[in-house]
């Protein structure tokens, strides 16, 4: 593997840890916040934005890769992220009607 | 149905073993939680499949962090695939929310029993080739542990390898198991992709194929939160444990694995629908 691919891997791979990372410390503190009785809201809340971030990080990861592979003008790769960056967005827009 | 610490507890031991799969066969676990959802703790298969995709994200986030720059996850395939299993999972994600219950369940059971036995069938077949071998654009090279030096591989069938993603993706949207299951036996059986690399691409795939179903499920307010919270929480512990015990398993162990574990799991789902 070269440099290059090897940089990029990593850079991913710390954008997914911390994703995962603060996703499950919201959890975390969500479930103890149901179950030590601070109330129902403060716990939904908590949890509610652990799943944002959850389902956030993938999308933060297809954005990373898109501009690593911009930046080293790979535009067949670029093209790639690109589609399903959109397919991503596609969803969102589902969802929200 | 209120979640208590008793149930949180049994969601989040159900997310460990899910993570567990994931890190060792790539095929994010969903492909086990949403049985013990639908068959142990009676939840609609809509929602089952919901709290399965946060689990398949959080799996797929943690296992790749683990694994990147180990050579096992090959990017530029992944992408590629990508484009195809995001796209069949949009339009999973929007065809779920119009199927009964049962026949999920059914099309569930068949998928994987399907899957379980073409690779038993396939188990033999080895993808390493010469260190000196050229591996093409989309296949590469890694530190085999089996043979205890460098590989290659080459990406072989490319249309079936795009056709089965495009599915995989769909079906995994469908049933809120990731596509794991269905791109890694494909991917080592016929597309001549090491089961490590399969696993380790696959892996780093699934968080955005679920994402794109995840994201119409929240919206249609599918993923209970509670339930998803205690499963990703399991899946933390499972999938550490998982990358530790996949370092030391063998090739043909991880296949065998991989097939009993569809099996299984076709079989408990088939057994509420008769």
């Amino acid at each position: 593997m070269n440099d290059d691919a090897y940089s990029l891997e990593m850079r991913l791979g710390r954008v997914l840890g911390v994703g995962s990372l603060v996703s499950m410390v919201l959890f975390a503190a969500g479930l103890a916040a149901l179950f030590l009785g601070a109330g129902a809201t403060l716990s939904d809340a908590l949890v509610r934005a652990g799943l944002v971030i959850l389902i956030g990080t993938p999308f933060a990861r297809v954005v990373v890769m898109t501009l690593a592979y911009a930046r080293r003008g790979e535009w067949r790769f670029v093209a790639m992220t690109g589609i399903v960056l959109l397919v991503l967005l596609a969803g969102v827009f589902v969802a929200m009607r | 149905m209120t979640l208590t610490l008793g149930l949180a507890l049994v969601v989040a031991a159900a997310g460990a073993v899910a993570g567990a799969l994931g890190a060792l066969l790539g095929i994010g676990g969903g492909v086990f939680l949403v049985p013990v959802l639908v068959l142990g703790l009676h939840l609609p298969m809509q929602q089952a499949a919901g709290i399965s995709l946060t689990t398949v994200i959080a799996t797929s986030s943690t296992v790749s962090a683990g694994a990147a720059g180990r050579q096992l996850i090959n990017l530029r395939l992944g992408m590629l695939l990508e484009v195809a299993t995001a796209a069949g999972g949009l339009l999973g994600g929007i065809t779920a929310q119009m199927l009964s219950p049962v026949l999920l369940q059914r099309l569930f059971s068949i998928v994987t029993a399907g899957i379980g036995l073409m690779t038993l069938a396939r188990m033999h077949r080895k993808n390493t080739l010469e260190a000196s071998a050229d591996p093409g654009p989309w296949g590469g090279r890694f530190h085999d542990a089996d043979s205890g030096g460098t590989v290659v591989y080459r990406l072989k069938r490319m249309p079936l390898a795009l056709a089965g993603s495009f599915l995989a993706g769909n079906v995994s949207t469908l049933l809120g198991i990731g596509g794991g299951t269905i791109k890694v036996p494909l991917l080592t059986s016929w597309c001549g992709i090491p089961i490590r690399v399969a696993a380790a691409t696959s892996a780093f795939m699934i968080g955005v194929t679920a994402t794109s179903g995840a994201i119409i499920y929240y919206g249609e307010g599918a993923i209970l939160p509670g339930y998803a919270a205690a499963a990703v929480l399991g899946v933390r512990f499972g999938s550490s444990a998982g990358m530790r015990l996949g370092a030391r398993l063998g090739a043909k162990r991880l296949k065998l694995l991989l097939a009993v574990v569809l099996l299984l799991v076709s079989v408990s789902m088939a057994w509420r629908t008769v």
